[in-house]
């Protein structure tokens, strides 16, 4: 298709307030793959990202953002990123709130098409300042209300989407690649003196909500099993001072981990964040049984079909039940769920479909009806009390 | 004369240190104390003297202060008003008297002291009023009267708030009463100040607490709106109004918009506007994690500041902007209060929607 005829897609990936959510980090190049001949797409992105030639090839532009500790830097900057794409753009994908503030006025003044990628519950974050966690909780009502499609990768943030604001966003899910590797037991015995299915595999990816107390107090009440910790980043050894020295502490390349998950017992899953976690999406491709935390976020993405644990004694039992066929069944219908929600394929053909849906849609509009507002006596004077709002 | 004013609020200060532990013992003996219930934070009862405490001190310390009589005659009237509250004050804290009951009083004092000729008979300007027909000014100043001291008791709702307002309000309308060489209501205020100080070492305190009580709340809350309303009518023809109106609405803007904006987010939710719940001001800044006595100082300082705000902008922009600058100023700062405290509750719903409690 000739460049001049394509929609003009702009994608902003930069590292706003917070950081880019680690699902759409990976699903930036599936996207581009997919929609590189439908689209002509300009690329604004996060300098903690490496692209390679051939995609940056396959762009119209490419920008790169630097990332900066700094919010107020992070707010500048984003702002001006939003404000050059919609010079450039037919449809803006943005990921994150930190520009919303301009989402008033692109409605307002011109034809082009917002779709937010929502990372979570911005404001959240603890580590945030009480003037930016204030910012970022009135941006994400302006950003659900001034985009004309929303995007979340987890139907619990969907379900609070719609509780806080009236507006039903789209699930996207988070994706993963399967592990195109063959096990090799001998690497892991002379590299860590571990045996294969001999030991339970935590993966860290992130210090804020890391239950990583509870694991540590189940294991100490087991003793079949031993724990190897493990992070690509340099968040294991952030985390150190938290790990007993006898615990294995492992910091390693990707390839090296994938060995590891592959041949451990079962895999933990501990974290607590408001998201889809590609770690967790890949573990459930690996077919092992899975130890998931119980939040709402874990669950959905497991579809309820995980072991979950929120406190050690939980954790405990998944051990006792570990060899169980109810276990490994379990694990394999995690691998089902992986395989036919959080390939590639499958997300990247999402993707386009909301794309494509955004060209046509107008202003966004409530899915909560007229009467959620009345008050019960009112309802009842109304005739209406079978409506029963809950207040 | 000046030394009357620094040696008054020390009387009254030394009295109120004298009084209150005296009228601490009488009211744990008689039950007159503030039980704890689910609403409340305290967890065991504290007796309700501070309003008896911080009255007599500085009535006291008046009485010192003043040559004659005749000084304080033309205030006689506004301290009976608050002397009669303060009864009903001390009998509605032992027996809970119906509202309609204390509304009636209320009502009847306000008439009395129109009746008396204190009121507000003008708008002295703003929006381009002056002079207000009878009806209106009758109306108008029952409804601020009532609305005031009602507005006053609501805001003692946390260790320090009440008297640390008053203490505020008391000073900032001692500096507007010398401009105006009204010596003789400085000396009322200073005095009262002077309590209210004392008042705070037990009002803070872990072991002696004490409260004002409504008592004390409902009569500090008409002394301050009468009192204003007599530095308005006296500074009328001192060419100083210009500094005046802005004073007097600066202090006083905070107590009633907020109680206004209570009763308006209560009606729109569909509630009674009289319907007690955690939404005053002083539960908003509660939530940005204050301890109560922080928070106090906290609403002190920004009454403070709508006060200097309103002191310094009236010559550049004359009284009806400098009005609405207060005006925007106060929704300007609720509003961001308010936005936490959304934010907070979201938080709480959304930790029970983790752990699939909704």
């Amino acid at each position: 298709m000739n460049q001049k005829h394509k929609t003009r897609l702009v994608i902003l990936a930069t590292d706003g307030i917070s950081k880019l959510s680690p699902g759409f980090e990976a699903a930036i190049i599936p996207i581009i793959n997919e929609l590189q001949g439908s689209h002509s797409i300009n690329l604004f992105l996060s300098e903690r990202i490496n692209l390679s030639s051939e995609t940056k090839a396959s762009l119209k532009s490419f920008v790169k953002c630097k990332s900066f500790r700094s919010g107020f830097l992070a707010f500048i900057q984003s702002s001006l990123c939003l404000l050059r794409g919609i010079f450039k753009a037919d449809i803006l994908l943005v990921h994150g709130i930190t520009a919303a503030w301009l989402f008033p006025f692109i409605q307002l003044l011109t034809r082009k098409k917002i779709i937010l990628r929502l990372h979570g519950m911005e404001w959240r974050n603890e580590s945030l300042s009480m003037l930016t966690k204030w910012y970022l909780f009135w941006a994400e009502k302006i950003a659900i209300q001034y985009s004309h499609l929303d995007i979340t990768d987890n139907e619990s943030v969907q379900d609070y989407t719609a509780a806080h604001y009236g507006y039903l966003s789209r699930i996207v899910e988070t994706g993963a690649s399967e592990l195109l590797v063959s096990p090799d037991p001998e690497f892991i015995r002379r590299q860590y003196m571990l045996e294969p299915g001999s030991y339970a595999y935590l993966e860290l990816s992130s210090k804020a909500n890391c239950k990583l107390e509870l694991v540590l107090e189940a294991m100490q009440q087991q003793a079949s099993l031993k724990l190897v910790i493990a992070s690509s980043s340099p968040i294991a050894s952030q985390l150190k001072s938290r790990i007993p020295t006898h615990i294995n502490l492992i910091e390693a390349p990707e390839q090296t981990l994938n060995q590891l998950k592959m041949q451990a017992a079962c895999y933990l899953f501990a974290n607590a964040s408001p998201m889809t976690d590609p770690m967790l999406v890949q573990a459930m491709m690996l077919g092992i049984p899975i130890a998931v935390y119980g939040v709402s976020y874990n669950r959905a993405a497991t579809e309820q079909k995980a072991s979950y644990f929120t406190s050690a004694k939980e954790l405990q039992a998944f051990f006792e039940h570990l060899n169980l066929p109810e276990t490994k069944a379990s694990a394999s219908i995690l691998k089902e769920i992986a395989i036919k929600r959080y390939t590639w394929k499958t997300i990247s053909l999402k993707y386009r479909n909301v794309i494509m849906e955004s060209v046509h849609s107008k202003k966004k509009g409530q899915f909560v009806p007229k009467t959620a507002g009345l008050q019960y006596d009112k309802l009842l004077s109304l005739g209406l009390a079978h409506l029963n709002n809950p207040s | 004369m000046e030394t009357v004013y620094l040696i008054t609020p020390l009387v009254g200060f030394v009295f109120v240190l004298l009084f209150i532990p005296a009228l601490r013992l009488i009211a744990i003996r008689i039950n007159l104390v503030d039980k704890p219930n689910a609403r409340k934070v305290h967890t065991t009862p504290v007796p309700l003297v501070g309003g008896m405490g911080v009255f007599f001190a500085a009535m006291i310390a008046l009485l010192l202060a003043v040559s004659s009589w005749d000084v304080l005659s033309e205030f006689k009237n506004m301290l009976l008003g608050s002397f009669i509250l303060l009864v009903m004050g001390v009998i509605d804290d032992k027996v809970d008297l119906r509202a309609t009951l204390k509304l009636v009083v209320q009502l009847l004092l306000a008439h009395f002291v129109y009746a008396q000729g204190i009121k507000i008979d003008s708008l002295y300007g703003i929006m381009g009023i002056d002079e207000l027909p009878e009806m209106v000014s009758y109306v108008l100043t029952i409804l601020v009267i009532t609305g005031v001291v009602n507005a006053f008791n609501l805001m003692d709702g946390i260790d320090g708030l009440i008297a640390g307002l008053a203490i505020a309000s008391f000073l900032a309308y001692s500096v507007l009463a010398i401009l105006i060489d009204n010596s003789g209501l400085a000396i009322i205020f200073l005095a009262f100040a002077g309590a209210l100080v004392g008042f705070l070492r037990y009002n803070l305190s872990k072991t002696k607490k004490v409260f004002m009580g409504d008592a004390g709340s409902l009569a500090l809350g008409y002394i301050v709106v009468v009192s204003a309303i007599i530095i308005l009518q006296s500074g009328k023809d001192t060419g100083s109004m210009g500094i005046l109106i802005p004073g007097v609405v600066g202090i006083l803007m905070l107590p009633v918009f907020d109680s206004l904006r209570v009763y308006r987010r209560r009606i729109k939710s569909g509630k009674s506007p009289f319907q007690a719940d955690k939404t005053h001001f002083h539960h908003l800044v509660l939530q940005l994690g204050l301890k109560h006595k922080w928070a106090s100082a906290f609403i002190v300082l920004i009454v403070i500041l709508i006060f200097a705000v309103g002191m310094l902008s009236n010559s550049a922009l004359g009284i009806t902007l400098t009005l609405v600058t207060l005006l925007l100023m106060f929704i300007i700062i609720s509003s961001i209060l308010q936005h936490n405290s959304n934010m907070n509750a979201w938080r709480d719903k959304i930790q029970a929607m983790e752990k699939g409690e909704s």
